[in-house]
């Protein structure tokens, strides 16, 4: 039965640009130098050129000249199961398109690469696979009951309108993983003075991003018609959020599951802080005498491309000094937490978040600060027994406790 | 005569073979949009004048590795010119520019082999060599054959221009004439001939997509910022 699907042709899920990419091509491994998961394994299946060459060879057998003359041939199971472990041990971080010769937008590439696995039942690996069912079980992709996602940490003081012009956006990663991250989000938004709104827990649901990066679709419309009607019921006009990877969703996939333009406007939680500061809403007062290092998250600077605004912020936080990462805003590192590869490929993650630490420790900051939920968790994790050990705070979490 | 009928023949089949093989690839380019996140794809005529000098150029592979760059550049430049140079071969009667960069042209087929060995070197040597996969090394190793060759003919043998331009005119028809009583022209046509069916689709493919990331950084700056929200 498996020898039958594969072969069918291949590239099904993929819009005409990405064959066009795929044909783009050069191989020159100008990508290389930016990923991550090379940098801490070297494994050369993993990288970017050769997942693509493997999988223009796919084409190749069931849709090529050969194969339209004599026939599809069939792909070898085991290149198929080698090409789904490299395409999900990717990051999806973005890194390689940033670099890329010819523009590849490898940060949407790759998860069409893997909803192709998927549908072809190889795809996605080990614990990926728990996804679907611990979303629709629970409404959250670490199957924790709902009525955890905020009673453990939401602060009695902020109160939460029934309807808001605002909505606020927790992600399942910050209420589960990431809580001080969440917690400082809330807390901003309470000073901020202006009514905001959230979801009950139970209503809100995953955006679907992790859903969606792993390519198992098919809960994506579902959940995010839950979503937008839920917000739109309660009048929000703009939904702020500060996950990367949620953000990213909403602005770039939800119309397309919602199948309209969606009704409300999305604002990275930075952005709306900032304008709350510039308003004189909000001001630091309490000094932080520190320099701070500032890692831009791949699906904040290469997914929506937001990179200055949480440096403004952090900047107009007394005493201050701020340092940079080598490479930093859209050319950022990983921190080896995204596409869900970290659930299965933890040793890649956990090294892949040491050079992050290494290099803020190089640089002598007294804080590491991170803005997505993932990051967070992650670099906690990595920091966790590792001789170098700098403090990890989010860009909320530092701001809200000098208000 | 002999030689003439399976040149030609060769020829017709080398090109039918590349032309196939790019229509097979360009097949999916038409395909129904719709898809997740994907962007709007209709041209935007601001984007393409932006995107024209990021082709030229190659940009974007300056700003990833500008040693590489060098020896690409100077490749992909002296093969246009070395391509057009040669259209005085295909078409009758020959149009005054293609008359006119025919010094530049002849110099352009001087510098190609010297900008393909570069690209060899750095690859080979500086560059993370164990990431440059055997194709490119093929394709590399092809244009440099076929660019000595054409140095060879052009400076020791130079072979009779008329008797190339009959033959050329006659395999353009279907139609064989002599081959060229010249071996090495005979070696630089075959290279060709053995090179053509594996050009790679990036030619095609490359300043599209170029062109795509150049409309997608733009958007980029819309996407939750601006006058959109709220």
């Amino acid at each position: 039965m498996a020898e039958n699907r594969n072969k069918k042709m291949f590239g099904g899920c993929l819009s005409a640009l990405q064959h066009m990419e795929l044909d783009a091509c050069t191989q020159c491994g100008e990508c290389l130098k930016n990923c991550p998961v090379q940098e801490v394994t070297g494994n050369r299946q993993v990288s970017p050129p050769a997942k693509i060459r493997a999988f223009r060879d796919f084409i190749k057998k069931t849709r090529g000249l050969k194969s339209f003359v004599l026939g599809a041939r069939d792909v070898d199971r085991g290149l198929l199961e080698d090409f789904t472990r490299a395409v999900f041990e990717c990051t999806t971080c973005g890194a390689c398109g940033k670099a890329c010769s010819v523009g590849i937008y490898t940060q949407r590439l790759w998860p069409m690469l893997r909803r192709e696995m998927v549908l072809r039942g190889i795809g996605p690996i080990e614990a990926q696979r728990d996804m679907p069912e611990d979303v629709r079980r629970t409404g959250n992709p670490y199957g924790k009951p709902a009525a955890e996602r905020f009673a453990p940490w939401f602060p009695a003081e902020v109160k939460v309108a029934e309807k808001a012009e605002i909505g606020y956006y927790t992600g399942c990663t910050g209420a589960y993983d990431a809580i001080p991250m969440v917690k400082g989000d809330v807390t901003v938004l309470g000073k901020i003075g202006r009514p905001f709104t959230m979801l009950p827990p139970e209503e809100e649901v995953c955006c679907g991003f992790p859903l969606f990066v792993t390519g198992q679709f098919e809960l994506l419309e579902g959940l995010v018609k839950r979503l937008v009607e839920g917000y739109t019921q309660r009048g929000v006009k703009t939904l702020v959020c500060s996950c990367p990877c949620c953000v990213n969703m909403i602005a770039r996939d939800w119309p397309h599951f919602y199948g309209r333009k969606l009704p409300f406007g999305i604002r990275h939680i930075s952005q709306y802080v900032l304008a709350a500061l510039e308003e004189g809403r909000i001001s630091p007062t309490a000094p932080v005498a520190e320099s701070i290092i500032y890692h831009d998250p791949c699906y904040l600077s290469r997914g929506v491309g937001i990179t200055e605004e949480p440096r403004a912020i952090l900047k107009r936080i007394p005493g201050v000094q701020l340092l940079e990462f080598t490479r930093n805003r859209a050319n950022s590192r990983c921190c080896g937490a995204g596409g869900a590869a970290r659930k299965v490929f933890h040793e890649n993650a956990v090294a892949i978040g040491r050079l992050t630490i290494d290099e803020a420790y190089e640089k002598k900051a007294g804080r590491l600060v991170l803005g997505c939920p993932a990051c967070y968790g992650k670099v906690n994790e990595a920091m966790s027994g590792y001789e170098k050990q700098v403090k990890i705070v989010d860009v909320m979490e530092l701001l809200s406790g000098v208000l | 005569m002999v030689v003439g009928n399976i040149l030609m023949w060769a020829a017709a089949l080398a090109f039918a073979a590349f032309a196939v093989k790019m229509l097979m690839h360009i097949a999916p380019w038409f395909r129904r949009s719709g898809r997740p996140g994907e962007t709007h794809q209709g041209l935007r005529w601001r984007a393409v004048i932006a995107a024209v000098p990021e082709i030229l150029l190659l940009r974007r592979l300056f700003r990833a590795n500008p040693v590489i760059w060098l020896g690409e550049w100077v490749f992909h430049a002296s093969l246009l010119l070395v391509i057009i140079r040669h259209l005085k071969y295909f078409l009758s009667p020959v149009p005054p520019f293609i008359w006119a960069i025919q010094r530049i042209g002849g110099i352009a087929g001087y510098i190609m082999p010297l900008s393909l060995l570069y690209i060899i070197i750095v690859k080979a040597i500086f560059n993370r060599g164990r990431y440059v996969f055997a194709y490119n090394y093929f394709l590399l190793a092809g244009f440099l054959l076929v660019s000595a060759a054409g140095v060879i003919m052009r400076t020791f043998f130079y072979p009779d221009t008329m008797q190339i331009k009959d033959f050329i005119a006659g395999a353009l028809r279907l139609h064989a004439t002599a081959a060229p009583d010249s071996l090495p022209f005979i070696s630089h046509f075959c290279l060709v001939l053995i090179i053509l069916p594996f050009l790679p689709t990036h030619i095609f493919a490359a300043p599209l997509t170029i062109y795509q990331a150049g409309k997608r950084d733009k958007e980029l700056e819309d996407l939750i910022h601006g006058g959109k929200q709220e």
